[in-house]
């Protein structure tokens, strides 16, 4: 009987490490491969910023976009109220922009406000091949180029990781860990082992393959319209592609609260939108493996600390090598950042399995399941 | 004037929507590209109620409240490509699927031309009537033995004398086996594959002669002015 114990003890402490040790070999393969470009197609791009409220830095984000190396694109802002804190900076942009832009106020209409917005913008939207992105990504003056690579038929939405930056505060510097690689990694490991899955920083695709699921106010019942996009491509045979290179995310000040109540949101979605995925979530955990393993080796009458002390550094090394490469530096904050971000992972995980309420940018909102609006 | 041509139709077949192997427009293609004149997409609803229909909806083996709307709207804008390509109906579709571990106490029954989502929820003739309801038909899906390893669902058939006047039609084959206890009984047919994955096509099918639009091809399931045809 112990002897079965210790087996199954030590299967549940390597299964997850395992699981990172691969993420991380998978991210980085993706992330050192070469960024392929097609230097003669410039098909036209219609970029949609859905934005609310004064994100961090929101004019250099918003400005990256109109600084794009690529020959014709327009830019359509969209906004759910008049007199949105954004506005200022959006019209200051638009005045010196020598891009196309322009400004779209829809008000919110039920639903996903986010879609709501984008479903006005595209209406607005010159061209066929349509780019959202939200308004605290920052983007090389490339990232245009970038996207002429996955304009092909087979794929529905190209999407990407993100690149946590300028995090400040203790809530930033989680979030930091957490983006740079737990979230990355599932990215790059379901795009290429489960055809892949949509993050909705960045979603490309052709205005065609969004109304052969109704437009986009189909998705506007859905609270996770990223999840569902991506969801619905599978169910046109389309794939979804990631670019290797993630986009920049500027995070700003962020407090613990804010962060908490942050995944709270992502992880009660997960919940209701994938349930079986949601279940096992908590096998990911370092603290759990770490708990496992201790007991395992203690039944197995092994000296504890010399193996424990192995087994957390190398989980610990895997994760701060993905964060430095996904993240774009190495950063010293991670030391205290990581342990705390993997102590805190199951106690979160139970606060999102109690309860279905979430708030998003200052609405309460019901999840039912299936990820739509109670 | 109606034009009225005879052509091949299949009434079960499944997407990626549940737990096919194909994702709908590949279906519409697998059946476009060979001629078909009518299909109906029916991908499993399972029941809120039973821990069997849960765990179904967790490993996402079937169409949920949640999906049902994105469903219909891929099946709108696919039905109108299915027409334009091939001329061929795409009729929407589910198959409500009761399943115990007993399976005296399993049915599976389909809804032909559906409009709104149904639960699996209930007495048959309860959902019989929700998809009555909804101007569509309702077939009893694979009553008897599938001559296939596989769940049996008999509890239909062991109440058939009951439901016989509920039911629009009775399958009386299922994939590549015929039903001669459904044949023999007197009741209303159609032949369907319940295609799963494209090696399956080859399976009994229905033959219809009417106009190519999906009153006229109800109206004639429900007029039993149809026949069944092996497609190898």
């Amino acid at each position: 009987m112990i002897l079965f114990i210790i087996i199954v003890a030590y299967l549940f402490a390597f299964l997850p490490f395992s699981y990172t040790l691969i993420g991380v070999v998978t991210t980085l393969s993706k992330l050192l491969g070469k960024s392929l470009f097609c230097p003669i197609r410039f098909e036209p791009i219609s970029i949609l910023k859905p934005i609310k409220g004064h994100d961090p830095d929101l004019e250099k984000n918003l400005r990256s976009f109109l600084e794009q190396n690529y020959p014709f694109y327009e830019v359509i802002f969209c906004i759910s109220d008049s007199e949105d804190p954004a506005r200022a900076v959006i019209e200051g942009l638009m005045k010196e922009s020598t891009v196309p832009t322009r400004l779209v106020v829809a008000p919110f209409n039920g639903g996903n406000p986010k879609v709501g917005l984008l479903e006005a913008g595209m209406k607005q939207a010159a061209h066929e091949w349509i780019l959202v992105s939200d308004s605290n990504v920052v983007v090389e003056n490339d990232f245009l180029r970038s996207l002429n690579m996955h304009m092909e038929s087979k794929v529905g939405v190209t999407t990407s990781a993100v690149r946590a930056v300028a995090g400040k505060g203790l809530g930033g510097q989680l979030e930091a860990t957490y983006l740079n690689t737990i979230c990355a990694r599932s990215l790059y490991l379901s795009e290429a082992f489960m055809g892949g899955y949509v993050l909705g920083k960045t979603m490309f695709f052709h205005r065609d393959v969004i109304e052969r699921i109704g437009g986009m106010r189909t998705l506007s019942r859905y609270i996770a319209e990223d999840f569902m996009t991506g969801f619905a491509m599978k169910q046109l045979g389309l794939r979804v592609s990631l670019l290797s290179r993630p986009v920049r995310q500027t995070l700003g000040a962020v407090s613990l609260k804010a962060h908490w109540d942050r995944h709270l949101r992502w992880g009660r979605i997960r919940k209701y939108q994938t349930p079986l995925f949601f279940m096992i979530e908590w096998m990911q955990s370092f603290a759990l493996g770490l708990i496992l393993f201790v007991l395992a080796t203690a039944l197995a009458g092994v000296p504890i600390l010399v193996p424990t002390l192995i087994y957390s550094l190398l989980w610990f090394l895997a994760d701060w090598t993905q964060d430095s490469f996904v993240g774009g530096k190495l950063r010293l904050s991670f030391l205290w950042a990581w342990p705390l971000r993997e102590l805190m992972a199951i106690p979160h995980w139970i606060h999102c399995a109690w309860g279905n309420t979430v708030s998003w940018r200052g609405r309460a909102m019901q999840i039912a399941p299936g990820g739509v609006f109670r | 004037m109606r034009h009225q041509t005879s052509f091949l139709a299949d009434f079960h077949v499944h997407s990626t929507f549940s737990d096919g192997k194909v994702p709908m427009p590949e279906v519409i293609d697998l059946y476009g590209k060979r001629g078909f004149g009518a299909i109906a997409i029916t991908d499993h609803i399972a029941e809120d109620d039973s821990f069997v229909g849960k765990a179904a909806v967790v490993l996402g083996q079937v169409l949920t409240r949640a999906t049902f709307p994105l469903y219909m709207e891929i099946l709108k804008t696919e039905a109108a490509r299915a027409w334009e390509q091939y001329q061929m109906v795409v009729i929407p579709g589910f198959e409500l699927s009761k399943n115990s571990i007993s399976n005296h106490r399993s049915a599976h029954v389909l809804g032909l031309g559906i409009t709104d989502y149904v639960s699996a929820d209930g007495d048959p003739v309860d959902l019989v009537k929700q998809i009555h309801a909804q101007g569509a038909l309702a077939i009893a899906a694979h009553p008897v033995h599938t001559r296939k390893n596989e769940k049996q669902t008999y509890h239909l058939w062991d109440r058939r004398r009951e439901l016989a006047n509920h039911f629009d039609a009775w399958e009386v084959a299922s994939g590549p086996f015929i039903f001669d206890e459904v044949k023999k009984s007197k009741l209303p047919v159609i032949a369907s594959s319940d295609l799963h994955r494209p090696q399956q096509m080859r399976s009994w099918k229905t033959v219809l002669h009417c106009e190519r639009k999906q009153e006229a091809i109800l109206s004639a399931i429900k007029r039993q002015e149809l026949g069944t045809w092996f497609y190898s």
